[in-house]
């Protein structure tokens, strides 16, 4: 049963990087777009992406949930820092890539002065066209740091 | 050592699959969106995942390669499958994926891109028509499906080591 449920989490990491490529790819290609018509073409690239992309996340989450009760590795360090890893890193992909993607496709509004997050959206947005390459940056580093704690449990 | 090797085979195959999302949106999009303008816009789109998932395709295949040596693998039949079934999906997203993006890039900029072997000798340059003939033929939920199924396969054959 444990392997069954590690074959899911495997399986569904690989779904949920296939998925978010849409993301990466139009958050890209938005950097050189003006025209509302080819911004349109864009968005159309990955309006089916999001449910995938939730869908996917969320398995892969329960599934390892289920694998560190099964395991008992939730006594170990590097299932808690995996977490914590996972939650800062989606908190940065929210604030910066999905305000920066709504932003540019015209689906969010910067939050007013004084809302929650607005300092640190206006922090990021000061990033301007570099933004995808460091969230791209920030991402594989996050990648390759869950993927080195769940192969080794170094603690 | 093997688990090291182990490691960047399954971060290529994490970033194979990343920068291989480029082309799959890139191919739904296409499928929707009418027009030469939008078209060249997601065939650049694609090209920007392109080289990444070359990279990481390689990286994949070396360290799999190595990874067959250092557990002593080829002697087992899953391996052989596993090899089989890269060179049959290669073929499918190869005859399929690659050549409808190579006849609608073709389509969009002539100039740009090389023509397809059955026109080569056409004199006329492709118009809007033969644009919308080739943005039809897409079939992107055929190719997610088999691409999905066969990454099931692999995962199954790679994690289970079932003969």
């Amino acid at each position: 049963m444990y392997d069954a449920i590690l074959f899911l989490h495997v399986a569904s990491a690989l779904g949920y990087f296939l998925v978010h490529g849409a993301f990466a790819s139009v958050s890209f290609a938005l950097n050189r777009e003006t025209e509302p018509r080819r911004i349109e073409a864009l968005e159309s690239a990955m309006d089916r992406a999001g449910p995938w992309s939730l869908g996917s996340l969320l398995t892969i989450v329960a599934s390892g949930i289920a694998l560190m009760v099964m395991g008992n590795w939730w006594r170990d360090g590097w299932t808690w820092l995996s977490l914590l890893i996972l939650i800062v890193i989606g908190v940065v992909m929210v604030l910066f890539g999905g305000v920066h993607l709504g932003l540019r496709l015209g689906t969010e509004e910067m939050p007013a002065e004084g809302e929650r997050w607005h300092r640190t959206v206006q922090w990021g947005l000061r990033l301007g066209n570099r933004i995808p390459m460091f969230l791209a940056v920030t991402g594989l580093t996050a990648l390759g740091l869950i993927l080195w704690l769940m192969m080794f449990k170094p603690f | 050592m093997y688990q090291v090797i182990l490691y960047l085979h399954v971060a290529g195959a994490l970033g194979f699959f990343l920068f291989h999302g480029a082309t799959a949106s890139a191919n739904f999009g296409l499928k929707r969106e009418g027009g030469a303008t939008q078209a060249e816009l997601l065939i650049r789109t694609r090209e920007l995942g392109s080289a990444g998932a070359f990279v990481s395709m390689m990286v994949m295949l070396i360290s799999g390669i190595v990874l067959g040596f250092m557990g002593r693998w080829w002697g087992d039949v899953w391996i052989w499958v596993s090899i089989a079934l890269i060179l049959i999906i290669g073929a499918i997203m190869g005859g399929s994926g690659r050549n409808y993006f190579d006849r609608v890039s073709y389509a969009v900029d002539p100039d740009k891109y090389k023509a397809p072997k059955d026109k080569k000798d056409d004199p006329e340059p492709p118009t809007e028509e033969d644009l919308a003939v080739e943005l039809a033929k897409g079939r992107p939920v055929m190719l997610t499906v088999t691409g999905i199924a066969a990454l099931a396969l692999f995962l199954w054959l790679m994690m289970f080591k079932p003969f």
